[in-house]
């Protein structure tokens, strides 16, 4: 009983965040209605018994890319979010189309085929929701650790390069230019 | 006027803010804050946390200090001279008597001279504690070494309350000597002060000039030279960090400084630390005055004999002392009555403050603080 | 699903109520520790009112704060943004209660079966307690940027960049931890140090220090409080809120100051674990809040005695000392953990980690030292 109960509560605040982040005038409100449906997401996935993503959901979106999309917001000169327009309605027709269209290609084949939906139902632990860990939980950070180690180690290499270079470009990037003697900026 | 010729557009462009400086956050630090010394404002142009420009603004205390000396006669701005640096007011009396008395040649007893000397350094003490205290405060050592400096600096105001009757505003000199004497007992707890400051000096050293962070802070931080010293007129233990050596007690010898053996510390590389580290370092040169100034301090009457109506003749003279903040002098011009007709202080925090802004840029917003800190400025001597 | 929700509210309340009067009591040992160290006395003035007993030793003090706090007008500056001004202390502080469940606390009372009781037994535990407090920079920028005040702004922006340096030599130090039980689970790692301590080890000893000086950086505490620095933006982010928002702020910020400590106590000193502990469980209680209290001593006395880094020296500082010494860290322990050979591993991985901390701070700054003076005579 209290599983759908809170199902409902966190289905709803994230539907609500989610049309508040992209309805604001405010852009830093938009964020912020953003990570409030980053948070709901993050109790949706307990509900799903996958708590090491519930964790690692709220450590690196709200904990990481919100402040990144909040600094980015505050050193952008004019776009303080007070005086934005709303956007023009002019490509509303293709907008729409793929508003329906993408989360149809996503959720569809999952609903019409009848093992998935039969396989994975909305069950959280009956009376104490602390012990329901238990029963699945120490397969799922050993169980994903031995999975990243042994069979998708490549991958994960590949992603670690990945973001060393970005990390090293977005320095590069952000560096503040030499200046040669006659006060101009020499190209980075 | 509606049948007029419209007006032809002005052959200029109206650029409202310098282009370079357009995008920069523009801070303005004080006149109320924690820790600018007193109302004194900063108007900063911060590039990040990079100080672009900085414009001191003061003025907030003037007390038209130097005009109501000219309606006023001379002994009667003695107790206005304790009010401009508030903080060492013995120096700023004897540098009023200093300019006065070389307006009419009075000789000033020995007893005089010596006590003069010694509330000089006893002064010197107090500021240079109350320095350290007040910079390590501005560092972020939330109020523990300003209490330890204020527990000696209270000791030396008992001392200055037995002598003169006020603590800090003490209004002790006379044209010729001093107001009184000392009463019975004094000498012999000063010189237990004494003996018991090099204690307290330790103490502070060994907290604080080998901490880290506080080496972090204030090395290459404010870097003055001494050619750029010398340029703005700067005085002082500032002066002296830059590595000159000027100290007014050594090169005009005033009172009887040319009978005390001490020595005058100089810095190297004229940052914030070598500031710190001067003042540190002449308060131990301060207490060598001080045990030979009290070992041979005769018995004596302690005012010479001043005239009753102090009518100079027409002069103009310029009195100046190493107090503890630089050059402090006094510039009269007298006219033969009995008010000067121009009295001008020469004011050193005022002339030292003149190099802020070469000082802090290029440093960040909290460097400037501790900039500032460095320069031991008091707003009372800045506004006068 | 009344049962339910009467079960949580058995649980987290309990945790909350006793963190929070512990808050009150740290307050008043902060002012006293901080006076006692500046050579004063701190607050001992005020006493029970219309009674004539004197001796309360200032211990009233945090309550008159309180009543002060909550009948003070709440200034809202006049262009700021009033939901996100109200909505930033809330969201400092309900994180901070948060993480205070997922510590391994025994509370003081017992089921039928004696089995000790925690607020929230889960097994990723210290995962979701890093994730839950990165919450928290959230907070400092939100209210650094709701006050529409330059000097909120620039408090903001500083605090928001230090905490987030700060979190990775954090997690790292925490991760060596990990890496020697093998699970998450606070009960786990409590449970795995019933016979030594993991700060008794060379590689725990480091992680702790590292992870001490996380922490401070963390909850902004000396000699990293830049964002709080009273002598240069007054008071930096909060420096609009007053009243009760104010009080929240300060709540929050103690209130993590313990779960910080706490995670601590739970990683390096063992949680609960004490002498007669056995005999007597409800004793655990009392060890944790006892451990919990010594780090608050020392977070107390380095905030009393030591100045403050500027910004970009804390910066160089994270990056350029706590992190590579985090990760050799984390090497260092694997090879020990790998090696299970105390009498050869204990001595060179003490050799290896203080090597790499005395070259790494011989990095930092080349030219800053003690100098000699010369004198002119």
């Amino acid at each position: 009983m209290i599983e759908q109960v809170a199902f409902y509560i966190l289905s709803a605040v994230a539907v609500l965040g989610a049309l508040l982040a992209v309805s604001r005038r405010n852009l830093v409100h938009g964020v912020f209605a953003l990570l409030l449906f980053f948070a709901a997401l993050s109790g949706l996935f307990v509900m799903l018994l996958a708590d090491y993503v519930a964790a690692v959901q709220v450590l690196v979106y709200i904990g990481a890319v919100g402040i990144l999309l909040l600094f980015t917001i505050m050193l952008t000169e004019h776009v303080t979010g007070d005086d934005l327009r709303r956007l023009g309605v002019r490509g509303w027709f293709w907008g729409l189309l793929l508003a329906v269209a993408v989360p149809a290609v996503l959720i569809l084949p999952a609903v019409l085929n009848e093992k998935s939906a039969k396989a994975a139902p909305i069950v959280v632990a009956q009376g104490n929701p602390a012990l329901a860990n238990n029963a699945t939980q120490a397969n799922t950070v050993k169980a994903l650790g031995k999975v990243l180690m042994e069979k998708y180690v490549v991958p994960l290499e590949v992603l670690a390069l990945l973001l060393t270079a970005a990390l090293i470009g977005a320095v590069a990037v952000a560096h503040a230019p030499e200046k040669d003697a006659s006060g101009k900026d020499t190209p980075a | 006027m509606s049948t007029a010729a419209p007006i032809a557009a002005p052959p200029y462009k109206l650029v409202r803010h310098d282009e370079a400086e357009a995008g920069l956050l523009e801070v303005s630090m004080g006149p109320h804050h924690p820790s600018t010394h007193g109302v004194f404002r900063m108007d900063v142009k911060l590039d990040g946390e990079t100080v672009v420009r900085l414009k001191p603004v003061f003025g907030y205390l003037h007390r038209n200090h130097e005009k109501l000396a000219e309606g006023m006669s001379y002994l009667s701005s003695m107790p206005f001279t304790d009010r401009l640096d508030y903080f060492n007011s013995m120096a700023n009396n004897w540098a009023y008597a200093l300019a006065a008395e070389k307006l009419v040649d009075v000789p000033v007893p020995e007893r005089a001279q010596y006590l003069r000397v010694i509330m000089a350094e006893l002064t010197r003490l107090v500021n240079h504690t109350s320095l350290v205290g007040f910079f390590l405060n501005d560092l972020g050592a939330l109020g523990t070494p300003l209490l330890y400096a204020f527990r000696e600096r209270e000791r030396i105001l008992d001392l200055f309350e037995q002598a003169s009757g006020a603590r800090m505003m003490c209004n002790y000199f006379r044209f010729g000597g001093l107001r009184c004497d000392v009463p019975a007992g004094w000498l012999d707890r000063t010189r237990a002060l004494v003996g018991g400051f090099p204690k307290f000096l330790d103490e502070f050293e060994k907290l604080l000039c080998e901490n880290e962070i506080i080496l972090a802070r204030t090395q290459h931080v404010g870097v003055l030279s001494g050619a750029q010293a010398i340029n703005a007129g700067i005085t002082g233990p500032m002066l002296r960090a830059s590595g000159v050596n000027y100290d007014l007690r050594k090169v005009d010898a005033y009172g009887i400084y040319d009978r005390f053996s001490f020595r005058v510390p100089l810095g190297a590389a004229g940052d914030c630390y070598d500031r710190f580290m001067i003042r540190m370092l002449e308060m131990r040169e301060s207490l060598k005055i001080l045990e030979q100034a009290l070992r041979d301090i005769p018995e004596g009457p302690v005012m010479g004999n001043a005239p009753r109506v102090f009518k100079p003749a027409a002069a103009e003279v310029y009195g100046r002392v190493e107090s503890p903040k630089g050059e402090l002098g006094f510039y009269l011009i007298a006219d033969g009555t009995t008010k000067p007709y121009r009295y001008r202080v020469r004011p050193p925090s005022l002339i030292n403050l003149t190099v802020l802004e070469d000082l802090c840029v290029g440093h960040s917003i909290a460097d400037a603080v501790v900039i500032l800190g460095s320069i031991d400025i008091v707003l009372g001597e800045v506004d006068r | 699903m009344i049962d339910t929700l009467i079960h949580i509210l058995a649980l987290t309340a309990p945790v909350a109520m006793i963190f929070a009067s512990l808050f009150a009591f740290t307050t008043w040992l902060e002012r006293k520790i901080l006076a006692r160290i500046q050579n004063r006395i701190g607050p001992n003035y005020i006493n029970i009112p219309f009674t004539k007993f004197r001796k309360t030793f200032g211990l009233l003090q945090p309550a008159a704060d309180g009543f002060k706090m909550l009948v003070k007008e709440d200034i809202v500056p006049h262009g700021a943004d009033r939901f996100l001004h109200l909505l930033a202390p809330i969201l400092a502080l309900v994180p901070a209660m948060m993480v205070l469940c997922l510590l391994p606390f025994d509370l003081p009372f017992a089921n039928e079966s004696m089995k000790r009781i925690h607020a929230a037994a889960l097994d990723n535990a210290v995962l979701l307690f890093f994730g839950i407090t990165s919450i928290n920079t959230l907070a400092v920028f939100m209210a650094g940027w709701a006050s529409r005040n330059k000097y909120s702004l620039l408090g903001g922006m500083r605090a928001v960049a230090q905490m987030v340096s700060y979190e990775i030599p954090l997690v790292l130090s925490a991760a060596v931890v990990i890496m020697a039980v093998g699970s998450l689970s606070a009960q786990k790692i409590v449970a795995a140090q019933s016979t030594h301590w993991f700060i008794f080890t060379p590689w725990g000893l480091a992680a702790f220090f590292i992870f001490f000086i996380a922490s401070l950086a963390e909850t902004n505490r000396s000699p990293f409080d830049l964002p709080e620095a009273e002598s240069e933006i007054i008071a930096g982010y909060f420096t609009e809120y007053s009243g009760f928002k104010f009080a929240l702020f300060f709540l929050g910020e103690y209130l993590s100051i313990f779960a910080i400590n706490g995670l601590a106590v739970t990683l390096f000193f063992g949680g609960g674990n004490g002498p007669w502990v056995q005999a007597h469980p409800w004793l655990s209680c009392v060890w944790f809040l006892a451990k919990i209290f010594g780090l608050i001593f020392i977070i107390i006395w380095l905030r009393g005695t030591v100045p403050r880094l500027r910004v970009d020296q804390l910066m160089a500082f994270a990056w350029k000392f706590l992190m590579p010494l985090s990760i050799l860290n984390l090497f260092v322990a694997a090879v020990a953990l790998k090696v299970q050979q105390p009498w050869l591993t204990w001595p060179l991985c003490a050799l290896v980690l203080y090597a790499a901390a005395h070259g790494l701070s011989r990095l930092q700054q080349k030219n800053v030292g003690p100098r000699t003076y010369q004198y002119a005579e």
